[in-house]
């Protein structure tokens, strides 16, 4: 996997102060996508554990609500395993802190027979987050003054609550 | 006929004789010569005689030329040299007038509007009269008014004296308005007695009026220090009134009187309150009602058991209608009513948000929902008054704490409206303001004799309302200071940033109004406590410009710049030291009739008639500002205070603004301060003038303004937090003003929690003011806000509001009302959005 770039401080993505983490890869392509360079799998900086190390030392700062991912698309099969990686120790090492990962799949993309579904990898993901932005971005439906998404298509679920419903539970 | 040309275009019939003596006179204005006056008027016909007046036109210099030619040929070149010393002197003052009328001419036609105050509309009949005025004002305190030391450090760009157009008049900068006691007392003005305020809606209504009032009788901004406790009273009125009301409705007396004229008869009060003559029938049946219930005023209050519940609940319902209608009938009046002959709006202010009775926590709501909701058709974003929400500890910071939720909706009202800031009332400063003042009581009160304990126990026991003019109590038998931190010390701030620190002064006040009471006489003033804020106010400021200090240094002693740099600073503060004490004499002399509405109604504290202006200016603070400590920086070491290096000279430098602010306030017994200057046409024109002396430095003048007093530079790339921290290790220094702000991006508006986390940061890092930027832009078409390009991504319109922030106010469109300095400035402010750097990962 490979990093585009790590925004500090971010307020755009996700509510509270969040680190926000892009992946590279993504075979969505939304048209009028805001980060087209994204797109490229081998855009940006190779994932290593030493990255690793300095997202968890930077969002160990108590001014961090939280960690986004976002891209890119975390879900594309290449991404999935660092990505799952990446949580799995965020929650084991910061528990306080909270978790939002944006898709361009649809959140049924990602449950078991979705074509995004990776057997111990996806299921892994989703149940250690707290909320999924999802849906492609689609210029049509765009709308400035939507909370934390671009067009009125995506929704912003909230995974504990829907997992525990056994239905989509929006935030 | 020969005609000469004069310099001003007219032409005039050459005069021989003119010459004639024009030359004598040179020779009567050369010091130690003798001369022949026959000789010298046959040269002076001899030089008549050599100008070849068979010519149209000459030019007046001509003449001149020859003259100084054939005196320096005849053997009387000292004669020559003063009559070109004349014709110099006579050049400059010439064109010193005729520079004076051209800038009273740009201002009387609005040919070039600078936007010096970006709060005044320089096109407005008023606003153009305003400021040609102004330009002749300045003229004059330059040239007529300060002395030869305050006049040329002010021209070299060495130490700014601020609003110079009101030097000659003498008037002070600003106040904070004391509306407990106004409100209370009722006032007068020139046409009208203005009656205590009886409803909610009424007091604000006169808090408009006041603060209109008040900015008439000085240059600088007006501000209310604890609005909701201060609107207590009156809600309670309101809800008297409204019981009452609905009681008669229950009496059926209205039955049989023409209840439908008293209804629709509506008049306004002096306030311009609308009422109806059904109000003045409730009042008049007052006392009736008082009777028959056998209540009092004093069971009227939000919680009150005695009540009946029905009659209660209605009443409540109508009080809350009210005062939500009452704090939107502020926004719009602050927003509308123009001041200083038209051509701007008053700098108004109002602190809120730590009063926990249910009446000022209705206040406080009010307002905010007031903000929130915007004003107008289009809920534009309020300009006035700038908002200040108060955050203390066990108060409103934390979840659970009573206020945390008027918190929430003051972070939701800046997240879209800018408004409010924060101040902090934590601020160890704070503390110790209020700590001087009670050491200081503690000490007068252990001073006294026993005959005076005696009395002030024996009057304190029996008028209970003395506790609170006193701040003494009497508990078992002995007098002991209250140390509860009054509403009028809580930490308040104008809307730059202007605060009011422990008052020297108040010492003396205090210690005589103990003793008089004691003595059973009127009280000596009306002073209440040395931390108090209200009737209190900056006097004057000055600002000492930093970078020209650093670039004087470096020339003159290159080897040892930083040594040279303190020397230079430590001489100009003292400068600046004299330039104050010599505007607040100035300001002092002044007639108290010149600010009759002040003095009259005591709005500033102090005020002893006998004792004439000073006795009230002696409370209000005296402050030496700076500008560009980072450009400062730059010049002396190549980097600023983000940098540590840079910090620890950063510090050095503030500890001697304090040290000799502390110095000169106990010597001088004035409350000097030091200040964070604001500095809105300022960071522009000092850098102008920098530019023209020294042209342009990288880091230190290739852009067109200075930063602001400590700030870190605007385009500084770091995130908020690090910005906090750096400003936060400047912020113990300074005893006058100070503000920090953050730049979001628009997408803030949906993100409270973030917001939340910056103010909390801010505040647990001693922060005193506190305010974030948030891009708000209004489609004028359809009321989008955020940050919009060319056009509305909602409507397609381009005519677009742009509303940012200047030193602590927001003020209309700032591309047209901002001055090309602070308009680069907020083209560079940059939005923290900073990348981790990967690369080395």
């Amino acid at each position: 996997m490979h990093i585009g770039e790590i925004i500090k401080f971010d307020i755009v993505n996700g509510l509270g102060v969040r680190l926000s983490v892009f992946v590279s890869g993504c075979r969505n392509q939304c048209d009028h996508c805001f980060n087209k360079q994204a797109w490229d799998f081998n855009y940006g900086y190779e994932y290593t554990e030493k990255m690793e190390d300095s997202i968890l030392e930077e969002l160990r700062l108590p001014q961090y609500d939280g960690l986004t991912i976002l891209g890119g698309e975390p879900f594309e099969p290449e991404n999935q395993p660092q990505v799952k990686q990446l949580i799995k120790r965020v929650r084991k090492e910061l528990p306080d802190k909270n978790i939002w990962v944006y898709t361009g799949y649809n959140y049924e993309d990602l449950q078991v027979g979705g074509k995004c579904y990776i057997d111990g990898t996806t299921d892994v993901i989703i149940h250690n987050i707290d909320v999924l932005v999802d849906g492609k971005f689609e210029v049509d439906k765009k709308d400035l003054t939507l909370k934390f998404r671009g067009s009125s298509n995506q929704r912003l679920i909230n995974i504990p609550a829907s997992i525990e419903n056994g239905k989509v539970v929006l935030l | 006929m020969c005609m000469i040309l004069k310099r001003d275009g007219r032409k005039v019939p050459v005069n021989r004789q003119k010459i004639v003596l024009a030359t004598l006179k040179a020779f009567q204005n050369t010091p130690d010569i003798t001369f022949d006056n026959d000789k010298v008027i046959s040269l002076a016909e001899s030089i008549a005689d050599s100008i070849d007046f068979t010519r149209e036109e000459l030019y007046v210099e001509q003449i001149q030329d020859r003259v100084i030619d054939a005196l320096k040929n005849n053997g009387y070149p000292e004669v020559a040299e003063s009559y070109s010393n004349y014709r110099r002197k006579r050049t400059i003052r010439r064109e010193r007038g005729s520079s004076l009328m051209k800038e009273i001419g740009e201002k009387v036609t609005a040919s070039n509007v600078v936007n010096q105050n970006a709060n005044v509309d320089e096109h407005s009949f008023g606003g153009r009269r305003g400021e040609a005025n102004s330009s002749l004002m300045k003229y004059y305190a330059l040239n007529n008014v300060m002395s030869k030391k305050a006049k040329y450090n002010h021209i070299d760009n060495l130490v700014y004296t601020h609003d110079l157009d009101y030097v000659p008049v003498g008037a002070h900068n600003c106040l904070s308005v004391p509306f407990d006691s106004l409100l209370r007392n009722g006032f007068n003005t020139r046409q009208a007695d203005v009656r205590p305020a009886n409803s909610i809606n009424t007091a604000m209504q006169l808090v408009a009026v006041l603060f209109q009032l008040q900015s008439l009788q000085q240059f600088g901004g007006v501000s209310a220090t604890h609005l909701d406790w201060s609107m207590i009273p009156y809600i309670r009125k309101s809800l008297m009134k409204h019981y009452i009301a609905n009681y008669l409705k229950f009496s059926h007396e209205f039955m049989y009187i023409d209840i439908l004229s008293m209804v629709m008869n509506t008049y306004e009060d002096e306030a311009g309150v609308v009422r109806c003559e059904f109000d003045d029938w409730v009042d008049d049946h007052k006392q009736d009602f008082f009777n028959d219930t056998g209540l009092t005023a004093e069971d009227f209050f939000i919680g009150s058991e005695k009540l009946d519940k029905k009659l209660y609940n209605q009443a409540l319902f109508d009080t809350v209608i009210e005062t939500q209608q009452a704090a939107e009938g502020m926004y719009h009046n602050l927003n509308t009513l123009q001041s200083r002959s038209g051509n701007q709006l008053p700098f108004t202010s109002i602190n809120y948000g730590t009063c926990t009775i249910p009446e000022g926590r209705l206040m406080t709501h009010a307002l905010l929902m007031g903000s929130i909701k915007g004003v107008g058709k289009l809920h534009k974003t309020p300009i006035f008054p700038c908002g200040i929400f108060q955050c203390m500890k066990g108060i409103n910071r934390k979840e659970g704490e009573p206020n945390y939720d008027l918190y929430r909706l003051a972070l939701k009202s800046t997240a879209r409206r800018l408004y409010p800031n924060y101040v902090n009332c934590d601020v160890p400063m704070q503390k110790d303001w209020v700590k001087f003042d009670r050491d200081n009581r503690r000490k007068i009160v252990t001073e006294l004799s026993d005959e005076r304990k005696a009395n002030l126990i024996k009057q304190i026991t029996e008028d209970e309302s003395l506790k609170d003019i006193l701040l003494l109590d009497v508990v078992d038998g002995e007098l002991v200071v209250i140390e509860e931190e009054l509403p009028i010390e809580i930490a308040s701030t104008m809307g730059c940033r202007t605060v009011n620190g422990a008052d020297i002064n108040a010492v003396d006040s205090i210690k005589k109004n103990i003793e008089n009471i004691a003595d059973g006489k009127d009280p000596y003033d009306n002073v209440i406590s040395a931390a108090q804020k209200d009737g209190r106010g900056n006097v004057c400021p000055v600002t000492i410009i930093l970078p020209t200090l650093a670039m004087e240094a470096k020339n003159s002693n290159p080897d040892n710049v930083i040594d040279e740099f303190m020397d230079k600073l430590d001489y100009y503060i003292h400068d600046a030291k004299d330039q104050l004490i010599e505007r607040f004499d100035h300001i002092c002399s002044q007639n108290p009739a010149s600010a009759k509405f002040m003095y009259e109604n005591n709005a500033m504290s102090g005020y002893v008639e006998s004792e004439g202006v000073r006795s009230a200016m002696r409370h209000g603070t005296i402050v030496i500002g700076q500008l560009g400590l980072a450009e400062c920086l730059q010049i002396l070491i190549g980097c600023d205070h983000t940098d540590p290096k840079g910090m620890e000279l950063a510090k050095r430098i503030e500890q001697l603004f304090k040290d000799r602010c502390a110095e000169f306030k106990q010597r001088y017994k004035l409350n000097f301060g030091v200040y964070y200057t604001p500095a809105e046409s300022l960071c522009f024109t000092a850098m102008n003038k920098f530019k023209e002396k020294y042209g342009e430095i990288p880091n230190v003048s290739d852009r067109e303004y200075f930063t602001n007093s400590m700030h870190v530079p605007v385009w500084k790339e770091i995130d908020p937090f690090t910005k906090i921290d750096i400003e936060s290790e400047l912020v113990g220094y300074h005893s006058a003003g100070a503000i920090t702000y953050i730049e979001l991006d628009t997408a803030a508006q949906h993100n409270i929690d973030a917001i939340d986390k910056l103010v909390q940061y801010a505040m647990d890092k001693n922060i005193p003011y506190f305010a974030i930027n948030v891009p708000n832009d209004t489609c004028l078409e359809c009321g989008h806000t955020g940050l919009l390009n060319d056009t509305c991504p909602v409507c397609g319109s381009d005519n677009i509001q742009r509303l940012r922030r200047v030193t602590g106010y927001i003020t209309g469109n700032y591309t047209t009302a901002f001055n090309l300095g602070k308009q680069a400035e907020v083209r560079d402010r940059f939005k923290h959005t900073t990348l981790m750097n990967l690369g080395d990962c």
